[in-house]
């Protein structure tokens, strides 16, 4: 950790799914820096995704706190951290992550409909468009695709215009849920490579939760979610 | 906002069921306006066919079939009043005018009415308006005849067509005064009422036609000639019925009590608004019935909206998770699927209003020749703003059934994705 906030900094965190008999959820610490490529790995119900609801801030936790660019997720109202998710975050699921009625390229500018301040970041460099365009052709979808709708893609390209999507704009942090796990094993490692490269550009931590060990040793860091979890 | 365009081309990708939704929420507001346009015309028309009389005069019988026969020419007569009566009734000191009518002939299918020139300068329609001729004068002579604007648009007919009246009413008739022809001599301006669709002829053109008839057919043998016939029709024995104007509306009651007690004859003296009153009496349970039908057939449309939303949302989960992870918060859930609802109804009802007017301009010319109801198209009235509001309003309620579902899968979910 330098002397910035990390990106995203967890204390004592205790989460109960409501009419859950215990918390599903008790960490002491978890802290992601800048930039930094953390791989969050645990079996599928260790939750792993209550977390990453959590660090998104879809779910506030029950005590302790979770704050997100040095601000804290809990204390805000829920439609400012909606727009807060919205500014800083992006997001890649396991899989169906597009929205199937729109093109390629609309996916790809969604965030800039919900934020602003992705929107002046993507434009930056000219216009949102081009910077769609440049990211796409990066993570290796060509200029064909860009028209098509989304449900006409294969699954490896779905993912790499959902990571397109979650690129845009620069976040500080990009949240991918098993992105992966629908992926080839010859694929998965190529996808992540992509995924470092344009983080590495864009300067957005990446938060990756899989269960594929294969994948761990490309990080900077890897958490053993079984070994901070306290709960259960 | 972005939330309102993603609705739309959501809405987009599910056309086909969303348009089919549309269509049938369309034709059942299209039934359901369309049973309180004519429920509306249906009054207003017959508001409209008579003002400015006071009383309406007849044989005895119920008041709403003496005003239906009388001045629409639904139904038939009971019996007739004998001239004497009429003449003693008509010169009563509280009495302004009266228009005599005589019913019984028919002209290819319209009726024939034996009247006096009064009508033309009594008669009021709408809102006290009098009839005006487009065309020519009132009758003069006996043989001479007044078209309604209906009459001599669909028959065809010009100023000095000659006209051959048939005995009895209706279309089909087998014995015609062909020996004693009419001559058309004035076409009256349109006025929406029975009028259009009547012939006028005096008094003593109805008696000279019927001269050395007896028993509703003419005695074999006895051929008169049309100028010896109308010396010797005087006067007609009996007329059907007349409407009465007073001097002064206070009298009205009184002298409807003296009519109704009238000693020489049962007679039947009604106030036309009252006779209309108990008309609507008559029809408010039909018309009861076919508006709760009408509305159970947009609640139905209703519900097919609303199973293709709650069906379509299972899928829309997915849609929805991934709104949330790009900063959609769960009221813009709430209002995409609220929205849709909403734009559906909305637009089920526009259509379903085009689509009404649209059958009222192809159905016009054969509902007012059919059943003689002219249906203007007029804009919506405050009823069927309040109907189509009632629409909206259920569409909503509708919409907020899959809408709160939504909003809390996109609670209970968060980002979660369930396949």
């Amino acid at each position: 950790m330098g002397a910035e906030p990390p990106v995203v900094d967890i204390r004592d965190l205790e989460y109960t799914w409501r009419g859950a008999a215990g918390p599903i959820l008790r960490i002491a610490r978890l802290y992601l820096a800048p930039a930094e490529r953390m791989f969050v790995k645990g079996p599928s119900g260790s939750g792993k995704s209550t977390l990453l609801g959590l660090v998104a801030g879809v779910n506030v936790p029950c005590s302790g706190t979770v704050r997100v660019l040095d601000r804290s997720l809990g204390s805000m109202g829920g439609s400012t951290r909606d727009q807060f998710r919205a500014d800083h975050m992006g997001v890649i699921f396991q899989q169906f992550n597009l929205l199937p009625y729109l093109s390629v390229i609309e996916n790809v500018l969604l965030p800039c409909r919900f934020s602003r301040r992705r929107l002046e970041n993507a434009s930056a460099r000219g216009d949102a468009l081009t910077e769609a365009k440049r990211l796409l052709e990066h993570l290796d979808i060509g200029p064909d695709l860009l028209h098509q709708r989304a449900s006409d893609l294969s699954v490896g390209q779905q993912q790499r215009v959902a990571a397109a999507r979650a690129l845009i704009g620069g976040p500080e942090l990009v949240i991918a849920d098993e992105p992966t796990s629908s992926l080839d094993a010859d694929r998965r490692s190529a996808f992540v490579k992509l995924l470092f490269r344009e983080c590495g550009e864009t300067g957005s931590a990446l938060m990756f939760v899989s269960h594929d060990d294969a994948l761990e040793p490309l990080f900077d860091r890897s958490v053993h979610l079984d070994e901070i979890n306290e709960a259960g | 906002m972005a939330i309102f365009s993603l609705a739309w081309k959501s809405l987009l990708n599910r056309r086909h069921s969303a348009l089919l939704t549309l269509f049938s929420i369309a034709l059942s507001c299209t039934l359901l306006l369309g049973v309180e346009r004519i429920r509306h015309e249906t009054r207003q028309a017959f508001t409209q066919s008579v003002s400015g009389t006071d009383l309406v005069v007849g044989a005895r019988s119920g008041a709403v079939n003496l005003l239906l026969y009388s001045v629409f020419h639904i139904g038939n007569p009971t019996n007739n009043i004998s001239w004497q009566s009429y003449q003693e009734l008509a010169s009563h000191p509280k009495v302004a005018w009266t228009i005599p009518i005589s019913l019984g002939d028919s002209h290819r299918g319209y009726r024939v009415v034996g009247t006096s020139v009064d009508f033309f300068t009594h008669y009021k329609y709408g809102a006290k308006r009098p009839l005006t001729f487009s065309d020519g004068r009132a009758f003069d002579g006996v043989y001479e005849a007044v078209a309604g604007s209906e009459v001599a648009k669909t028959l065809g007919y010009h100023l000095d067509q000659r006209i051959v009246i048939a005995h009895g009413a209706g279309n089909l008739s087998f014995s015609e005064h062909g020996d004693k022809p009419f001559r058309l001599t004035g076409i009256l301006a349109p006025t929406g009422t029975p009028v259009d669709r009547s012939l006028f002829v005096s008094l003593q053109g109805i008696t000279a036609i019927h001269v050395g008839w007896q028993g509703g057919a003419p005695v074999p043998g006895l051929n008169l000639s049309p100028a010896m016939a109308a010396k010797l029709a005087k006067e007609p024995d009996d007329i059907t019925a007349f409407l009465v104007g007073l001097k002064s509306k206070i009298a009205t009651f009184n002298l409807q009590r003296h009519i109704n007690e009238y000693p020489q004859e049962p007679l039947t003296a009604v106030l036309p608004g009252v006779a209309l009153g108990e008309l609507w009496g008559m029809m408010a349970l039909a018309e009861k019935a076919l508006m709760a039908m009408s509305a159970m057939v947009v609640l139905v449309g209703l519900v097919g909206m609303l199973s293709l939303m709650l069906s379509a949302l299972n899928e829309r989960r997915r849609e929805m998770a991934i709104l949330r992870a790009l900063g959609a918060n769960p009221w813009q859930i709430l209002l995409l699927v609220v929205g849709e609802s909403l734009f559906l109804t909305l637009s089920g009802i526009l259509a379903g209003l085009l689509l009404l007017y649209a059958l009222l301009w192809f159905a016009q010319p054969l509902i007012q020749s059919r059943l003689g109801l002219y249906m203007p198209l007029n804009p919506p009235g405050s009823r069927e703003g309040l109907l189509m509001a009632a629409v909206v309003l259920a569409g909503l309620l509708a919409g907020l059934v899959p809408g709160l579902r939504a909003y809390y899968y996109s609670l209970a979910d968060g980002m979660n994705i369930r396949v």
